[in-house]
């Protein structure tokens, strides 16, 4: 018996690393969940797909010394898209419950985090409130409700892993059985960045 | 032609390792040329290989993962008949893509590891037995882009199906990698992808892949 594949959610932050770094550990998850390999289920929501286009298209990235953001054409960001078309496909995108903003959810501000996330996703509210981290009320201060969308994306679509390589997202783990990973840590256990020393010189001996 | 044993042949590739300049390029070629002549000898490829082994291990060596113990195995292992060339000419082809990300060979050397990396994964995949009931490690690492080195891990960690054969090498069913039907995206659309993303960023000072999300962070955050 082989141990079931992980079903994995890529945020934003994956897809962006994939994009500047095509040989870095978030290329190389992507492009096993691409290629449906047996070892994970990887997926990405409908609001994660457009959080990364306008990303790249529109908001862009500032290197150092750089006065503007440098954004990218279609015509660059084509290629992604299409390599990447198993993941990006309409057809292939999870649905998000919610959006970068909490639209009609706004009422629920100031109750734990947990019940929230059960109004939200409808998932066992006990297992939900059972998390350490979600037991505190959810408020502008604590919570980044921009990037709510990520976690109620995993939770509703039943991943295992939510593989991001944000810091304040990967602090709400575990909830439930779903855990947050950086993708260095699951590309290392995928066995997919070498982490064994090089081999090291001879040591000479005098005669 | 005197091809080296594999005891031979490791003590080549430390000695490689351990050497600087000049002598260390000749013994580097000295390696090439005896991958060449065991591949010769072995009469699985032609003459075109010799100059893309000698190119291979000058990138490697180059990009700093020619030293990876991975290497030693599959120098080791050029001869076993189960898969012996496979399992180097995929190690290869895995450590090309690793090869791929070091920003210090510069743009047209890391688009030239990536069609390496494709030449050598091409090469053990169109000589798959019509077929196949079970497939080797390096077919697997080939078929997805993986160095050897990972499919050793999945097999450990039964991510995959394998069993071990009356010699101790691993029997791969073929079965489970075509079973999930969804649409998949091909190895050589995605080898495209990385040459054409190394010249759209090449020459761009860009932050560090962690220094990427502590920016979407501020940028989220104002």
């Amino acid at each position: 018996m082989t141990v079931q594949p992980p079903r994995v959610l890529f945020d934003t932050t994956v897809l962006w690393g994939a994009f500047h770094s095509p040989a870095g550990p978030n290329a190389k998850l992507l492009d096993l969940a691409a290629q449906r390999a047996p070892v994970l289920d990887g997926f990405i929501t409908d609001a994660v797909g457009a959080e990364f286009w306008w990303r790249v298209t529109q908001q862009g990235v500032k290197g150092p010394g750089m006065r503007q953001p440098r954004t990218y054409t279609e015509d660059e960001l084509a290629p992604f898209l299409e390599a990447y078309e198993p993941i990006f496909e309409p057809q292939a995108l999870a649905q998000a419950p919610l959006g970068r903003s909490l639209g009609r959810y706004a009422g629920l501000v100031g109750l734990p985090l947990g019940e929230v996330l059960h109004h939200i996703t409808g998932r066992d509210r006990a297992a939900l409130l059972a998390s350490p981290s979600l037991q505190g009320p959810m408020n502008f201060e604590t919570v980044d409700t921009a990037d709510l969308h990520v976690i109620c994306g995993a939770i509703d679509n039943g991943a295992d892993v939510l593989c991001t390589n944000d810091a304040k997202t990967l602090g709400y783990h575990p909830i439930g059985a779903l855990e947050a990973r950086t993708a260095t840590h699951l590309a290392t256990e995928l066995g997919l960045l070498d982490t064994a020393a090089p081999a090291t010189r001879l040591i000479r001996q005098d005669p | 032609m005197e091809i080296l044993s594999p005891e031979d042949r490791v003590v080549l590739w430390r000695a490689t390792i351990d050497a600087e300049g000049r002598q260390r390029e000749a013994l580097l070629h000295a390696i090439g040329k005896d991958v060449v002549d065991s591949l010769g000898e072995l009469d699985l490829y032609g003459d075109t290989y010799a100059q893309l082994v000698l190119d291979t291990l000058q990138t490697l060596d180059d990009a700093g993962l020619f030293a990876r113990d991975s290497m030693r195995r599959c120098l080791e292992e050029l001869h076993e008949p189960e898969g012996g060339v496979d399992l180097l000419a995929a190690e290869m082809s895995g450590l090309l893509r690793d090869a791929a990300g070091v920003d210090h060979l510069g743009a047209d050397r890391r688009v030239r590891a990536m069609e390496m990396a494709s030449e050598w994964r091409e090469h053990v995949l169109d000589r798959r037995r019509p077929e196949p009931q079970t497939i080797s490690v390096g077919e697997v690492a080939a078929l997805y882009g993986v160095t050897t080195q990972a499919v050793y891990k999945w097999l450990r960690d039964e991510r995959i199906e394998a069993t071990r054969g009356p010699g101790g090498s691993w029997l791969i069913p073929a079965a489970q990698f075509e079973r999930d039907r969804r649409p998949a995206t091909s190895r050589r659309k995605l080898d495209e992808l990385k040459q054409h993303l190394v010249r759209v960023h090449d020459g761009a000072e860009l932050p560090s892949e962690e220094e990427l999300t502590a920016d979407m962070r501020r940028d989220d955050d104002q």
